[in-house]
């Protein structure tokens, strides 16, 4: 049945583009495209970077090895009161930070989530009392202060996203100028994992009288810790 | 570029009907240049209203008309009006594209149109041209002129070449004064709309007096501002351009 | 005597209303300014524009091969691809989704094409609760309202609009409403509930990427990120020309959105979606379906506004057209208002769906000035127009009008005649060169301004006369 209707959708459709009604008389691919110039240039991306997220009321943290990071996510967690957070198994910057928590007494929830019954309504339940949510990044981009996050095993969607605090890890030679810059550096980024999302800033909505306000469904506070 | 010495005037239909001084002002102007002007006898309209509010038909014939008249001789032709500029430039090669006895033509005509300021500046090269003026006076760029012909500085350079004449900025003055042809009357609360906005922002402009290339945007601002009570005037480039020094 | 146009009814009602007016201006100028600075700011926002057209042309030249690529791609992911060729038939398919599945609850985030196939109102009649989390349409939902812009939905809403309405209908206290945060906190604990008991969440796609099978949807919220984690399923309606051969092209079409919609870089939720969740990942719903939905959209494919499809829903359009500003968008009384409403409703559903929409425009070009892959939009319209006069809609009276002009204007003797005696009847009822009042049907033009008598010699006699000197 479906395949009937796609098979008289794509008669449709190919009938159309036959028609030749399309502006451009021949409409080859364009291509990569190539950029006139570097937006930003490779001595100052940290920079440029911290520049885009600070003016989005992100936070971006300096520290010059992991013990100074690990530091840093304690005082964030303690800033906020944190009993329970969120993080990622699977990253070794993320892990010390986690370990360190632990040691202080805090209770790290599992990022699993059930696909049914009580399990479920449980695990998201648990994963909801988290104040913090601790992940790394695949890659952080310059020209919008953005971090990149690929889901994959032990790196959940969650923890960007539930906990109303968000604290990312990431070395410094993983900031790079644009995303078009970390696709070239990595093609399968996009699809490596069944999600991938570009985060730049905390959440936001403008919809009433188009004024301000932070922290609608997503996290309120981003903090961005750069080791390195 | 080849000197020119002899040009065709193509006053447009509303200029012929309600403003017939601002044509003989263009005459004037481009005399004083020493150039020989000849009006061809019976152009009407360029057909711009008709295509716009789908009378293709209509819209086509009068093109025909008017490449007939504008192509016996082959002097550049001069448009006191961005919008019938446009029409004639872009619209014509496109309208009569299939029709083996005008295409050519067509393209030909569209070759050598100008609207008024374009040819002032970017045919003859002027900076300014020797006139006088006095107030404070602010430019409203008719649409088609501006973003069909690219003529928005060129109004600008010529009036700031204009003794004792003050140029002060328009806000908005890239945004449509609301006329839009038949939707004057088709859409009239909408082009009330429009143009209540605008003229807000002329009455905010301290000027006494708006300059338009276009008598279609003037004669529906003038009547706008005189519902007002405003005593803001309404003139046309030529009017300024083209008076005596 | 006929009336003007509904569609001009409502807008002088709309253009009357100062509060509406203000909200308008506001949020359009903001939006307007942010565009043209993150345009400047980039090193080639031209040739970047070119680009992106190029790739929607090649892409709808081609559109069936990549829709193909893109659902092989799904389905190899363990996704499933449904074909839907009417609203009718969409909506058939999620509604089966979703009873199959004996949900009860589904929440969504910005789709237009949900509300083009009023998706909804066929799961309420199913009895299924439906929730847009997306905070503007939340409050539309909410208040049985419409959306007046396909970026910012409640542009027509004051604070205290919203405050009336969560006291109301949500029971929210006092200090639950005290200001704009406030509020936004409160719909945000509300929501979050909804968005964990979910059984199904419905999304739009920005776009779909033919080479992964990815779709994109792009929210500030968060909304789009959590409707496509948190239930247990997800569909996602994709009309069928959102799409985008590989994820590079993704790229650019990424890198002018938001520039384009708000002026933003990117906006906070850049959301990739490929395929259910995987063996081994710890969240994500387990079942994706994704409903390619046509619509009218090959019918529109076909002919000569084929190019209302480039569209990448930006709103650039919507923001910097004059008519938009004034009158807003209920006054479209269509699911896509604005420019790119006029062109895609009656392309989509027929003139006589909406007669009205080609003729709301002065054709100034603005529109095609700011769009982002630079579709010529006043064109269409008065393809539009063609069309509605050859079948013999509009007004007669313009029609009449026309044509008698015609007749005159290859005339010029008699065009001269009508030109003097028109300038010898008005003289009597001009007050220094201007009438106040023109009878019907020309009383639309002096409902706003007066109308200039003409002179009493035109042009062609002054010239002859000044020949006929020399």
């Amino acid at each position: 049945m479906n395949t009937t209707e796609r098979e008289r959708m794509r008669a449709a459709l190919d009938r159309a583009s036959a028609a030749g009604f399309l502006p451009e008389a021949a409409a080859p691919h364009p291509g990569r495209f190539v950029q006139a110039a570097d937006t930003v240039a490779p001595a100052v991306l940290i920079e440029r970077f911290a520049h885009e997220l600070e003016s989005l009321a992100g936070h971006v943290h300096r520290a010059p090895d992991v013990e100074a990071a690990v530091a840093i996510v304690k005082r964030i967690a303690d800033d906020h009161g944190t009993r329970s957070f969120l993080a990622w198994r699977d990253d070794d910057l993320v892990r010390e930070a986690s370990s360190s928590l632990e040691r202080d007494g805090l209770v790290q929830k599992p990022q699993n989530v059930a696909l049914a019954g009580p399990e479920r309504v449980s695990s998201l339940a648990e994963i909801g009392t988290c104040a913090l949510g601790i992940t790394g990044a695949d890659f952080g981009l310059a020209d919008t202060g953005s971090v990149v996050l690929g889901c994959g095993p032990g790196r959940g969607r969650l923890a960007s996203l539930l906990p109303p605090v968000h604290v990312v890890m990431i070395r410094l030679e993983r900031i790079v100028a644009s995303l078009a810059h970390a696709l070239a550096a990595d093609p399968t980024l996009a699809s490596r994992g069944s999600n991938l999302v570009v985060i730049t800033g905390p959440s936001r909505t403008a919809d009433i009288e188009f004024t301000l306000s932070r922290g609608v469904h997503g996290p309120r506070e981003i903090h961005v810790v750069v080791v390195g | 570029m080849s000197r020119i010495t002899r040009v065709q005037l193509f006053v447009t239909c509303l200029v012929d009907a309600f403003a017939p001084r601002t044509g003989l002002a263009v005459v004037d102007l481009l005399e004083r240049l020493g150039l020989e002007v000849e009006c061809p006898d019976g152009l009407t309209c360029c057909g711009q209203p008709q295509l716009n509010g789908g009378f293709a038909m209509e819209a086509a014939a009068l093109a025909r008309r008017t490449v007939d008249l504008l192509t016996v001789d082959d002097a550049p032709v001069i448009v006191p009006s961005g919008s019938c500029t446009d029409m004639i430039v872009h619209q014509y090669p496109r309208l009569l594209a299939d029709d083996a006895r005008y295409a050519e033509r067509a393209r030909q005509l569209a070759s050598r149109c100008y609207e008024l300021s374009q040819f002032l500046v970017d045919v003859l090269g002027l900076e300014v041209v020797d006139a006088r003026g006095t107030g404070h006076v602010a430019y409203h760029a008719s649409c088609h002129g501006l973003r069909g012909l690219g003529v928005r500085r060129q109004p600008e350079q010529l009036l700031d070449g204009v003794d004792g004449l003050t140029r002060v900025p328009l806000s908005e003055a890239d945004v449509c004064c609301g006329f839009g042809g038949l939707f004057a009357v088709k859409m009239p609360g909408v082009s009330g709309a429009m143009l209540q906005r605008k003229l807000d922002a002329i009455e905010a402009s301290g000027a006494d007096t708006i300059v338009v290339t276009d008598l279609s945007c003037g004669l529906h601002i003038a009547g706008g501002l005189r519902r007002r009570g405003s005593r803001v005037r309404v003139v046309h480039l030529a009017d300024v351009l083209g008076a005596e020094p | 005597m006929s009336q003007a146009p509904a569609f001009d009814r409502r807008a002088a009602a709309a253009a009357a209303d100062a509060k509406l007016g203000e909200a308008l201006r506001f949020t359009t100028g903001r939006l307007q300014a942010g565009r043209a600075a993150a345009l400047a700011e980039l090193p080639d926002a031209d040739a970047l524009r070119d680009h992106a057209r190029r790739v929607r042309a090649h892409t709808l030249r081609h559109l069936g091969r990549y829709l193909d690529q893109f659902a092989v791609q799904v389905e190899a992911l363990g996704g499933t691809v449904h074909w839907a060729t009417t609203a009718a038939d969409a909506v058939a398919v999620v509604v089966e989704i979703a009873t199959r599945r004996a949900a009860r609850l589904v929440v969504k985030s910005k789709s237009m094409l949900s509300e083009e196939i009023e998706l909804n109102h066929a799961l309420e009649q199913a009895g299924i609760r439906v929730v847009e989390t997306d905070l503007g349409e939340f409050i539309v939902q909410l208040a049985r309202d419409r959306p007046s812009h396909i970026i910012t939905p409640i542009v027509h809403w004051t604070r205290e609009d919203v405050a009336v309405l969560f006291r109301q209908r949500l029971g929210a206290a006092e200090q639950d409403v005290a200001d704009i945060p406030a509020m936004t906190a409160f719909a945000r604990r509300l929501l979050r509930r909804e968005f964990l008991a979910a059984d199904i969440g419905v999304s739009g796609v920005n776009f779909g990427v033919a080479s992964t099978g990815s779709i994109v949807t792009v929210t500030n919220e968060g909304n789009g990120r959590l409707t496509t984690t948190t239930p247990p399923l997800h569909v996602a309606l994709m009309g069928i020309e959102r799409i985008v051969p590989t994820v590079d092209d993704l790229e650019v079409m990424l890198r002018l959105l938001a520039r384009s919609a708000t002026g933003q870089k990117l906006s906070v939720y850049t959301n990739i979606v490929t395929g259910p969740r995987r063996d081994g990942e710890v969240d994500g719903p387990r079942e994706l379906h994704v409903v390619l939905v046509d619509n009218g959209r090959s019918t529109l494919l076909a002919g000569e506004l084929a190019e209302i499809l480039y569209c990448i829903r930006c709103g650039a359009c919507l923001n910097i057209c004059p008519v938009y500003q004034r009158v807003g968008g209920h006054t479209y009384d269509s699911v896509y208002p604005g420019p790119l409403g006029s062109v895609l409703t009656p392309g989509l559903h027929g003139l006589a769906a909406a007669p009205d929409l080609p003729q709301a425009s002065t054709l100034c070009g603005a529109c095609r000035d700011v769009c982002p892959v630079r579709i010529d939009i006043p064109r269409m319209l008065v393809a539009l127009r063609t069309s509605s006069v050859q079948q013999g809609l509009g007004p007669g009276w313009v029609r009449l009008g026309v044509k008698a002009h015609a007749w005159l204007a290859s005339r010029p003797r008699a065009y001269r005649a009508a030109l003097r005696a028109v300038g010898v009847a008005s003289a009597p009822l001009a007050r220094q060169g201007w009438m106040a009042r023109l009878p019907w049907p020309l009383s639309g033009w002096t409902a706003h301004r007066d109308f200039p008598a003409p002179a009493r010699r035109p042009f062609s006699a002054l010239w002859a006369e000044r020949r006929r000197a020399r």
